[in-house]
């Protein structure tokens, strides 16, 4: 959507330009444990897209102004590496990562059972090293599963997926090139096992039946990333191994 | 053993739920990510990876971090520092001694006196066997491995300590502290770590036996 010019967006025979169908999302590798420093993480593989998040807590918060007398508070960093896009990025927060921050931590919180440590703050670092559009779904899917690895409980863990609009016709999944110059973008998250919806964005615009389209196409690709997930969790648990 | 994730299904009514479940309607849900236990009508998940939180009546590993006039601020290894107030060690102490007597990271074997709904954590040393570990060598385990040493039947630390001809002392908040020969805490420092890092604990752990220090004398 930031881009410009015509570029074509579908192939003659129907299938978008990295050979996917409508209705295809691009190939999804995750791995649990893989910051031994941290208590809990993970890194995402998804299309070109590199994300790894850290957990790290509960702790105390400070400043003590921040702390909540009831419950926890879910603090996410959410960045994008220097090096993570084609033309370098300005180092440091912005707009933008301030925003995916924000919704990412309103997400974890409404899975996490914060209620469970007053006065505390649980860290989620999400490091973006490759970016190809997707990187806020990744980020939530990566902070989800590092938080499951922490053994921080959860109600349910975050599926996230963003389902788009290119050339007149509603897809799954954009690639980059489909996000800078297609007409919408709808990334959501979901809870897998309890079917609840958590988070929600649009940009760009679509019709009621192009919404409920893209929503489908998200909820159906929603059972593949969840079950990637427990597989890299049940990897990880086989690694540690023992009784 | 089954491992299940945040968010599975373990169980329905009439059974009961426990520790890492969490009841919703009439099902139980996993809350953490962990192995699956059952047991008299009670499903239990059992997290890989968790954090210490205090207990009432805990025995812990302590390390001073810093000192008041009237008390020692403490690191138990949980969310948050737990306080060790004067009139609570065993031995005479009054205001403005504290400095003197215990500085930032002498360790000392405690136990947990209070721990409030907002997780305000007190000490005491106050109780038989607690008191200030001046000598030896502490280790530190992930909380989720301790049952590999100390668990059920299992007894892992005890017979490695009578290997290694040490003492132990285990904490639960994960921290075991060793004393005897120098050599010998070595030794029965790396088994531990092997112990907790181990995929296959039971061979580990007959191997080490093999290797032990008194197997040698």
């Amino acid at each position: 959507m930031g881009g410009y010019g015509d570029v074509e967006l579908l192939r003659e025979d129907g299938l978008r330009l990295d050979g996917r169908r409508l209705d295809e999302c691009r190939p999804i590798s995750i791995e649990a444990g893989i910051l031994p420093q941290a208590d809990g993480s993970a890194s995402v593989q998804w299309g070109q897209n590199l994300v790894i998040a850290a957990v790290y807590g509960p702790q105390e918060a400070h400043p003590r102004k921040i702390q909540r007398q009831d419950r926890a508070i879910v603090d996410v960093r959410y960045n994008m590496a220097p090096f993570s896009t084609t033309d370098r990025m300005r180092p440091g927060f912005n707009r933008r990562s301030i925003e995916i921050s924000k919704v990412t931590a309103e997400a974890l919180e409404s899975v996490v059972e914060v209620e469970r440590w007053p006065r505390s703050k649980i860290s989620v670092e999400i490091e973006v090293l490759q970016a190809e559009a997707g990187t806020r779904c990744a980020g939530i899917v990566a902070a989800s599963v590092a938080l499951a690895d922490a053994g921080i409980p959860m109600v349910d863990m975050l599926v996230s997926i963003a389902s788009g609009k290119i050339a007149g016709m509603v897809v799954c999944d954009l690639d980059q090139v489909e996000d800078n110059y297609g007409e919408a973008d709808l990334p959501i998250a979901v809870m897998p096992n309890l079917g609840n919806l958590v988070f929600i964005q649009m940009d760009g615009d679509l019709s009621p039946a192009e919404l409920n389209q893209a929503m489908e196409y998200n909820l159906n690709s929603t059972t593949a990333i969840h079950a990637e997930m427990v597989r890299a969790l049940e990897t990880a648990a086989a690694k540690s191994g023992g009784d | 053993m089954e491992i299940v994730t945040p968010g599975t299904v373990v169980g329905t009514l009439p059974m009961r739920s426990g520790f890492g479940t969490k009841m919703i309607g009439d099902q139980i849900i996993a809350t953490v990510s962990g192995r699956i236990r059952e047991s008299s009508n009670l499903v239990v998940v059992e997290s890989l990876n968790k954090s210490y939180f205090p207990g009432l009546g805990d025995l812990v590993i302590a390390d001073v971090i810093s000192v008041r006039n009237n008390m020692w601020i403490l690191d138990v290894r949980g969310p948050f520092e737990a306080i060790l107030p004067a009139s609570l060690v065993p031995w005479a102490s009054g205001y403005g001694q504290t400095h003197h007597q215990m500085t930032p990271g002498a360790s000392v074997l405690a136990r947990i006196q209070d721990v409030d709904e907002t997780m305000r954590c007190v000490l005491t040393m106050k109780g038989a066997g607690l008191r200030k570990l001046v000598q030896g060598s502490i280790v530190d385990v992930p909380i989720g491995k301790i049952n590999r040493l100390t668990g059920g039947d299992v007894a892992r630390l005890s017979a490695l300590k009578e290997a290694a001809d040490c003492r132990a002392i285990v904490g639960g908040n994960g921290r075991i502290w060793i004393d005897g020969s120098l050599d010998h805490i070595q030794w029965l420092r790396d088994a531990i770590v092997a112990i907790s890092k181990a995929n296959d604990v039971g061979g580990v752990f007959s191997q080490l036996l093999e290797s032990a220090p008194s197997s040698k004398l």
